[in-house]
């Protein structure tokens, strides 16, 4: 019995000795990629240029981690066997991938580990570490028949080694780790495909992808030998847990590592790079770090952080025991930290550091700076402040006066030296404002100001921008065809975002496209700023439409309208047939009329044209374009060589079919008998495109037949009104009511209720085609197909109905009411 | 890819591709790194992962499982009467260890037979007819005579002659050199010097030739005059792309004989019969019949 005991216990140990005996392991180590080629991950970062091979390689910092390795193996168990795929870094070392996976088989490796980083390879960034082995995701296999990893032992290498790396303190995570199968993980060239170097792999390995690469404060951090070193040592660690190595072959050294950082100066994101936690603060470089004794008597290591923007420092290989950690840079006060080191462990100490600044802060510049006489500042001016500090800027917004109070929003720049006020909406017109910053701002040191720093200003008359004219107007119409918005300002509009800034909706709500690429502005020097944008399709006539303008229109110098507008107008067809005479065709105005200039006054220039293109009716219209010298007192005329023939009374009145040129200037239309002249005023040219105008005519005298005689424009006071171009068409003549009704030629024909509130219904002993109503200037303001027409929407008035039956039209005269 | 394509097109074309057949389409899957018999009438081939080798006999298609074992397929080489196969087993020793033993199967009595004890390193047989001779981490072993043979051993190319073992490094290689092979009339040694491609050396380690394109891989010798390789483009992760390509064994020209997405490696070459074996990405085998043009 005593025998068999003795033997049992001997082949124990010798079982357990011959397990866990490092010494007797075969490592390959693969350093992924290789030689800066083209399957090589190179980022080229400030401060250095492209083609330079001392920024980013990842078969650079690859090798890194395998030597230093291959090294903490070597050192921690004399006789363990490893092999690497390389150990430089040129082309041809960048071997083929079966050869890497078909080189550590033949050598016999017991373990295989290809070290990588990762990038996304999309816009987003992380930081994790990433392990893949042979084989289908954790319990995934079963759906396939099949084990999950291809080579037992790989995933539990990967999950071994994946917490070992995130025990990593002198980074920041961003996620947890991740052990995935390569055949899930990767679907590329079918079915298991996976990674090049595990395919063809014969021993337990795996891939790892130990951290980010473009997430770019970890580049930095895989700039630094150590750090690479440190990712190497963590390698061996799962050696270590995956072997199941006794304690008392585990190394007795420790190491230390940390991170170096302002504790509160932002750190540099150049190019606009992404970074977390303790990377958005500022590395210290160049800080030297002293690992001291716990009586701080001596000094045991030394490290000086290196200048590639990472704070890195590390001391390899201490004996456990207390020590302090010292951090000395001339720019910040000196940092320390007791620490305890522990066998085969890596203690972490990141510290936080504090930048001298010894002397009080002041603002050294400003703006806008002004004084008594000059010139007033725009009401959305910023005030910019510079400062000789960083300054904190809780104490320093707080310390911030303005005189009237006025609502704004802070922003800092440059690491917190300028601070920018900005006002919510605008300072007030004409006002003088006195700004303070008292004593009570401190720099981010803490100490405050010694004086208080003041300044004043006036600001302009004008705090808003002005719209000046407007093609479209709430409640109002515009012709279908040709239809354009147009905006006119006191100043010049940015347009750069002019074309997000307006839009049209339809009744329904669908928007209704604008011709972008027809959109025209104002320059620099016109009289007043516009924009024009024509619509890509004719609107809908009788179709109510939305336009939509923002309140972030503004001018050149930023200052905005007053408010958004949101107008509703109806599309309607000015040159829709009318049953009325006609006193004036416009078909040759070129011959008919002429410039009058013995009753023009302050006229610069002025032409009267034919135009076939824009014309309502007939061969043509009539274009007459002036100029006035001036911006007030200007009229023109321009002269009828002979009178029309029909003539006009009071009882009668015009219906008149003008173009506008929103000058807001006047537009008469002179009308002489044999004895008289007077000028029948038809509007104010305060609109665009075509529109139907009924003129009374009321200031015709007696019974006296009068005729037309001229087009007349006098000018009104305004930014617009120097010079314009209207066309005019056909001039009809209205009876005493306005429009003539057009009597029924249809048998049974009738049209009722009249008045009507809800519908409208035309009855014929023939097929009823559609139904119209026209308002009194003629535009049809509703229109439905049959017999039937809602008017329950219709504002309440005389209208004239139109109905086409049997080939004809019927024009009856209808009175909605409400 | 597109200097590749260039290279190609500069020489004459060596060869004419008649016909690609599957082999064993639907009834075998993950087949990987065929190896002709000397005689042409027998295949193995194995998984990815090197284990569960296979055999199919061509004449009657039916497939003999040689062995399951981790690693059998790593390497397995017939003898030269095509009689006999050897190959090295691996499976996991205490604490994760890997032990090691050479066996060999016999063909007509379907037997196998352990030929060394377990150690932790075997290294790839010299074999003939009528011995072995191996290198394991305790000693080297060997049985009967073997006359001539390769093999590769990190960066040491192992030529046996006449039952003695000449070792040669006739280029410099970190990575060491891999797939070693014979010529069919046995006077020339083709091999991968890692990362810089196939180089052709006499019996003596003099190099004859080097096909210089670092990315070649796994040289077969079709007939004495020519050597098929594998070329894969690769993103560091993952394979790009991997086609078979006939070079002349004195490196003067090359052509390609599948294109580069075709994913197709692992070629075994058989003269005598016009013919290449050969692997795809998925685990599948093809026959390549091929004509060289005179």
């Amino acid at each position: 019995m005593k025998k068999i005991l003795l033997l049992s216990a001997m082949l124990l140990s010798a079982a357990a000795i011959f397990a866990t005996n490092p010494s007797s392991l075969k490592v390959y180590i693969n350093p992924g990629h290789g030689g800066y080629d083209s399957d090589d991950r190179v980022i080229t970062v400030y401060p250095f240029t492209s083609g330079d091979t001392m920024t980013f390689a990842e078969s650079k910092s690859n090798l890194f981690k395998g030597l230093a390795l291959r090294q903490i193996l070597w050192d921690s168990w004399p006789g363990i066997t490893v092999n690497m795929s390389r150990v430089q870094n040129r082309t041809e070392d960048d071997l083929p991938l079966e050869s890497i996976g078909r080189a550590a088989t033949n050598w016999g490796a017991d373990i295989f580990f290809s070290i990588h980083s990762n990038a996304t390879g999309t816009t987003s960034r992380v930081n994790f570490p990433l392990m893949l082995y042979r084989g289908w995701d954790e319990g995934k296999g079963a759906a396939h028949g099949e084990p999950d990893e291809a080579v037992p032992g790989s995933m539990q290498i990967g999950k071994i080694l994946a917490p070992i790396l995130m025990t990593n303190q002198s980074t920041v995570w961003t996620n947890s780790y991740q052990v995935r199968g390569d055949w899930s993980f990767y679907t590329a060239w079918s079915y298991k495909s996976g990674l090049g170097v595990l395919r063809r792999l014969g021993i337990p390995g795996m891939l790892s992808e130990g951290s980010f690469h473009d997430y770019i404060p970890e580049l930095y951090r895989l700039l630094n030998r150590e750090f690479c070193w440190q990712e190497g040592w963590h390698f061996s660690k799962a050696v270590e847990q995956y072997f199941e190595v006794p304690d008392a072959q585990k190394p007795q050294v420790g190491h230390v590592s940390g991170l170096l950082i302002d504790e509160r100066v932002p750190r540099d994101l150049r190019d606009g790079f992404k970074a977390f936690q303790n990377d958005l603060l500022d590395p210290i470089m160049g800080c030297t770090v002293e690992l001291l004794t716990a009586d701080k008597s001596s000094v045991v290591q030394t490290y000086v952080t290196d200048e590639l923007f990472n704070g890195f420092y590390f001391f390899k290989n201490v004996a456990p025991g207390n020590y302090v950690v010292k951090a000395s840079i001339p720019t910040h006060f000196d940092v320390e930290s007791a620490i305890q080191v522990k066998a085969n462990e890596i203690t972490y100490c990141t510290m936080k550091m504090k930048k001298q600044r010894l002397t009080p802060p002041e603002v050294v510049s400003y703006s806008p700076i002004w004084k008594e006489g000059d010139d007033p500042l725009l009401c959305n001016t910023p005030l910019v402040f510079n400062f000789n500090w960083d300054m904190d800027q809780e104490s320093t917004q707080n310390a911030f006066s303005i005189e009237p109070a006025v609502e704004g929003e802070f922003s800092w720049e440059d690491f917190n030296y300028r601070m920018v006020f900005r006002p919510k909406d605008r300072y007030d017109v004409s006002t003088n404002y006195h700004v303070t910053i008292s004593t009570d701002a401190e720099h981010a040191g803490g100490m405050k100001m010694t004086a208080p720093f003041t300044m004043d200003f006036f600001t302009t008359d004008r705090n808003f921008m002005e719209i000046i004219g407007q093609s479209i107007k709430d409640g109002g119409t515009i012709h279908f065809h040709d239809a354009a918005i147009e905006f006119r300002f006191d100043k010049l509009p940015n347009v750069t975002p002019i074309l997000k800034q307006v839009s049209v909706v339809d009744s329904h709500g669908n928007a209704v496209q604008l011709n972008n690429r027809g959109l025209k502005y104002s320059k620099t020097g016109d009289p007043y700023g516009y924009f024009r944008i024509p619509f890509v399709k004719d609107l809908t006539v009788g179709e109510q439409y939305t336009l939509t303008l923002s309140p972030e229109i503004a001018d050149k110098d930023g200052i905005t309208l007053q408010s958004g507008l949101s107008l509703n107008f109806t599309a309607v067809d000015a040159g829709a047939d009318k049953p009325e005479s006609q006193l004036e065709t416009m078909d040759d105005p070129v011959t008919l009329y002429a410039y009058d200039e013995e009753n023009s006054a302050n006229v610069a220039s002025n032409k009267v044209a034919r135009n076939t293109a824009k014309k309502l009716f007939g061969d043509a219209c009539g274009v007459f374009t002036y100029t006035f010298t001036g911006d007030e007192g200007g009229e023109i005329l321009w002269a009828r060589s002979e009178a029309t023939e029909k003539g006009v009374t009071h009882e009668n009145r015009l219906g008149v079919h003008v173009n506008g040129d929103l000058s807001n200037n006047e537009l008469y239309i002179q009308l002489a008998s044999d004895n008289d002249t007077k000028f029948a005023k038809v509007c104010d040219l305060d609109f665009l495109g075509w529109k139907y105008l009924d003129v009374p005519l009321t200031m015709l005298e007696g019974e006296n037949a009068y005729k037309v005689k001229g087009v007349k424009v006098i000018q009104v006071a305004s930014q617009m009104g120097k010079s314009g171009e209207i066309m005019l068409d056909n001039i009809n003549l209205i009876g005493e009511d306005g429009v003539e009704a057009v009597a029924a030629d249809v048998a049974d024909f009738s049209i009722y209720p009249n008045p009507a509130s809800e519908y409208l219904i035309a009855n014929a002993v023939v097929w009823v085609e559609d139904i119209e109503l026209l308002n009194m200037n003629g535009a049809v303001v509703a229109k439905a197909q049959g017999n039937v027409l809602n008017v329950s929407e219709i504002p309440s008035g005389a209208y004239l109905a139109r109905v086409n039956v049997a080939g004809k039209k019927v024009t009856q005269k209808v009175i909605i009411k409400h | 890819m597109l200097a590749l394509a260039s290279v190609f097109s500069m020489n004459a074309q060596i060869a004419t591709v008649v016909s690609k057949t599957p082999i064993l389409k639907g009834v075998e899957t993950d087949m990987n790194s065929p190896v002709l018999s000397p005689d042409g009438t027998k295949l193995l081939f194995c998984s990815a992962n090197y284990s569960n080798l296979r055999m199919l006999d061509f004449a009657t298609g039916e497939v003999t499982v040689v062995a399951k074992d981790d690693r059998s397929g790593f390497d397995a080489l017939f003898t030269p009467d095509s009689r006999e196969i050897y190959f090295v087993t691996e499976r996991d020793g205490e604490g994760g260890l890997k032990m090691r033993q050479l066996k060999k199967y016999n063909i007509a009595k379907g037997e196998t037979k352990a030929l060394s004890e377990e150690m932790r390193l075997v290294r790839r047989p010299a074999v003939s007819d009528k011995g072995f001779s191996v290198n394991t981490d305790k000693k080297s072993l060997k049985k009967g005579s073997v006359g001539i043979a390769v093999r590769a051993e990190d960066s040491r190319l192992i030529i046996t002659r006449n039952g003695v073992d000449h070792e040669y490094s006739p280029v410099e290689a970190y990575a060491g050199y891999l797939w070693p092979t014979l010529s069919p009339d046995r006077t020339k040694v083709a091999f991968v010097a890692a990362g810089k491609g196939v180089y052709v050396t006499d019996l003596e380690g003099n190099i004859l030739a080097h096909l210089d394109n670092r990315r070649y891989e796994a040289p077969s010798w079709y007939g004495n005059d020519f050597i098929i390789t594998q070329l894969t483009t690769d993103d560091g992760h993952q394979l790009h792309s991997s086609q078979l390509v006939i070079n002349r064994a004195d490196g003067s020209a090359s052509q390609a004989l599948t294109a580069p997405e075709s994913m197709t490696m692992s070629p075994a070459a058989d003269i005598d019969n016009n013919r290449i074996i050969y692997a795809t990405v998925d685990g599948l085998l093809y026959e390549m019949k091929i004509n060289i043009n005179k």
